[in-house]
């Protein structure tokens, strides 16, 4: 890369800062190349290094407060090579840490691992499915167990008022009975709206936020 | 170089090359003397320079040479102030240090 294209490259990679801050960095790169001479020209422009990593260090020192960098046993260096070292250096740590004999044997313990792990899986998954099932079992139960006592009371008192006139104590007792029926279908009756209206939506809302935050917690591990 | 040094070391130096030429002087030539103290890449000065500036402790000038504007750097007069206030810290500083390498008594 030649002079002109340095500059050039390095004026358009600081069309994002102020039109003033930029002159001033070009001047100074044009005064600093033309003083160095024409033979130097080659060797201060690969010592100045890419235009990219030029413009870094300029904007950098447009926000900074005098905390740049500082000197260490290689020179100067400010922050930014630093970190770019740092992150360099977690990565290699990252990559040792994940070597592959430690998956060679995570993937064997999985593997030794996996009639517990299926069972278990399957344990659970039954368990689940069973109280579903259950407790679906249950509000049926509840719904039927409504409809038949509101059925029988309706059989009650209509037999209750059919033998009224001629076994009255018996017809009094049926017409009880029928009554006690229809209050208790009522409340089953009740107790399935109650269910179906309230604590299913309930229950499915609690299961799907159970399943969102599963699902939204393996997205972000993998993120 | 084996020690750090911070960013107020490097104003210092920088401050006290410039204070040498009464007239000012340029980029280049600043960071060619301040080359000959440590190790310094040529793109580490710009933004330096370009603080003091805004601090008021250098303030700058074109001047023409050999057909062209040249910008200069001058010391103001808070520069100086803040390059004595530098001068007085690194004296202090320094012998402390040597004092204890030396293994001598340090007064404070």
């Amino acid at each position: 890369m030649n002079r002109l294209e340095f500059m050039q490259k390095l004026e358009s990679l600081l069309s994002d800062i102020s039109q003033g801050e930029k002159e001033e960095a070009l001047q100074y790169y044009n005064d600093y190349l033309n003083d160095a001479g024409v033979e130097n020209e080659q060797e201060v422009l690969e010592s100045l290094g890419t235009p990219e990593r030029l413009a870094q260090t300029i904007k950098e020192g447009l926000n900074d407060n005098g905390n740049v960098g500082e000197f260490t046993e290689t020179g100067y260096k400010d922050y930014f090579e630093q970190n770019e070292q740092k992150q360099e250096v977690i990565k290699k740590k990252e990559k040792k840490s994940m070597s592959g004999g430690m998956i060679a044997l995570i993937v064997i313990l999985c593997i030794l691992a996996s009639p517990l792990l299926i069972s278990i899986t399957t344990g659970i998954f039954g368990a689940g499915v069973g109280i579903l099932v259950g407790i679906l079992g249950f509000f049926i139960g509840i719904a039927v167990a409504g409809i038949i006592l509101f059925i029988t009371a309706v059989v009650l008192l209509v037999s209750g008022f059919g033998q009224l006139f001629y076994l009255p104590l018996a017809g009094v007792c049926l017409i009880g009975a029928g009554l006690l029926a229809g209050g208790l279908s009522l409340f089953f009756i009740w107790l399935t709206v109650w269910l179906c209206a309230t604590v299913i939506p309930w229950f499915i809302r609690v299961l799907a936020d159970l399943f969102s935050k599963l699902f939204r917690r393996r997205g972000g591990e993998s993120a | 170089m084996v020690f750090n040094t911070g960013a107020a070391l490097l104003d210092a130096i920088v401050l006290a090359v410039v204070s040498k030429d009464p007239e000012g002087t340029y980029g280049y030539k600043i960071t060619q003397e301040v080359r000959q103290v440590i190790e310094l890449s040529e793109s580490t000065l710009y933004p330096v320079l370009r603080r003091l500036q805004k601090d008021e402790c250098l303030e700058v000038y074109d001047m023409e040479c050999a057909g062209r504007n040249r910008r200069y750097y001058k010391v103001t007069e808070k520069g100086r102030v803040q390059l004595a206030l530098y001068k007085s810290e690194w004296k202090k500083y320094s012998q402390k240090i040597s004092g204890m390498f030396e293994g001598g008594i340090v007064h404070e």
